[in-house]
């Protein structure tokens, strides 16, 4: 990335090679368009080479999933066909996922990790980040008290953590 | 941590992931402020969060070659153009573009960068009315690329094994691939002012929720994609609507099919 802040275009063509498939990804998941999602990547990237700076330091991956998901729920919010559900509120952005434990880790070991997750707490994390919805809309949609919810989500962060911790020490 | 602490702990890992209301998001925020003990949890959680989304990268099947590459050209292009007028101290739309909210509206700004960027290196003004041509014979062709790429999409919707097809006057839902579409025939036109609005009710839902807006043809076609996945939809409907399309049904549905 440093070398990207300084207007380097083969730099910036191999951050593209190497992540547009991950934040096509996620846009197609979370918009479920096609025609949407590349447009929501080709965006996520001109930003990045309009504003480098925005990133600080840090898993570059995460941060640029981050970055995704965010445009996604701008997307989500113009729409007007959403109006019947609320979106949930940004996670603030502040440049800098400081946790150099996870900065090698790849799309693989995420999957294979979150399969492992007990099915209560995956689903809830996996709509929470790809679904654009609240808490309230997981709780109702899995006709799970909210409270429980909450829990699941946390307990199976914390437990993601801690299979990545393992696989990453492997 | 106290019991103030507690109240917001359980809510802290949500908040991380994301999927907080906007007011109660407002309210743990503003306890991180003040509370050491629960920022080192969001902290801790933020993170590993973020690296969901590396589950979703998209697989050849999900993102093909051919699209990958096109994808890539357009970035690229507006990318070097950008590079170009800044090695040249030439102001760019595209970093206007990236600043916009809206990716359809960057994207057509980074276009617009291409042009620009063509046009500072030029000063030859017969060589600058042949690239004008040329970007807009081009932008011509690209639109019509893009048109044909999205009907052919719908079209293979269409035709797909197992696509699943619900009659209506004038036409047929089906159901393709978790996607819903429309396609109607001899349908009669809208009424002078108004469009058609498609509309889809979930399962367990008491209203119906607006879809897109589309217009027929001069023979009644119309193959129109909805948005919305197929997943827990029991119902679409159309109905005519003012032009821009209504929150609620204004008018009484063209058609109202259930999807069994």
């Amino acid at each position: 990335m440093a070398r990207v802040r300084e207007r380097d275009v083969a730099a910036f063509e191999s951050i593209y090679d190497a992540y547009h498939r991950l934040v096509h990804g996620i846009a197609l998941k979370m918009l479920g368009d096609p025609m949407a999602a590349e447009d929501l990547t080709q965006a996520v990237f001109l930003k990045l080479w309009s504003a480098p700076d925005a990133f600080e330091s840090g898993n570059f991956g995460a941060w640029i999933s981050r970055v995704t998901r965010n445009r996604a729920l701008d997307v989500l919010r113009s729409r007007a066909l959403r109006v019947e559900t609320e979106i949930p509120a940004d996670v603030p952005m502040d440049g800098s996922l400081d946790d150099s434990v996870f900065a090698t880790l790849d799309a693989e070991r995420v999957r294979v990790a979150l399969a492992n997750l007990p099915e209560e707490q995956r689903h809830p994390i996996e709509l929470g980040f790809f679904g654009g919805i609240t808490h309230e809309e997981i709780a109702r949609r899995t006709a799970t008290p909210l409270g429980t919810v909450k829990t699941r989500i946390r307990a199976g962060l914390r437990k993601l953590r801690s299979q990545l911790a393992t696989s990453v020490a492997r | 941590m106290n019991e103030r602490d507690d109240a917001f702990s359980e809510s802290i890992a949500t908040y991380a992931l994301g999927a907080l209301p906007a007011s109660e998001a407002a309210d743990v925020a503003a306890h991180l402020l003040s509370c050491a003990a629960c920022r080192a949890e969001y902290d801790d959680l933020r993170g590993i969060a973020s690296l969901v989304g590396f589950a979703a990268e998209s697989t050849p099947s999900e993102l093909d070659e051919l699209t990958s590459a096109r994808m890539k050209s357009r970035v690229m292009t507006a990318v070097r153009a950008d590079a170009g007028a800044r090695a040249n101290g030439i102001a760019s739309p595209a970093r206007v573009a990236a600043r916009s909210s809206s990716p359809w509206f960057a994207y057509g700004l980074a276009a617009a960068a291409v042009v620009l960027a063509v046009f500072s290196s030029i000063d030859d003004a017969a060589l600058r009315s042949r690239v004008s041509d040329q970007s807009q014979t081009i932008a011509a062709l690209q639109s019509q690329n893009a048109n044909v790429s999205a009907l052919e999409r719908r079209l293979a919707l269409v035709v797909a094994p197992g696509s699943k097809r619900f009659p209506v006057a004038n036409g047929e839902v089906i159901e393709s691939d978790g996607r819903i579409l429309i396609a109607l025939s001899g349908f009669p036109a809208a009424p002078s002012g108004k469009v058609y609005q498609a509309w889809t009710l979930s399962r367990g839902a008491k209203t119906v929720a607006p879809s897109v807006t589309f217009t027929t043809d001069a023979a009644g076609h119309a193959l129109v994609e909805l948005p919305e996945s197929a997943v827990n939809l029991v119902a679409v409907a159309v109905s005519a609507e003012p032009p821009g399309g209504s929150k609620a049904p204004t008018s009484k549905p063209t058609f109202v099919r259930t999807l069994s």
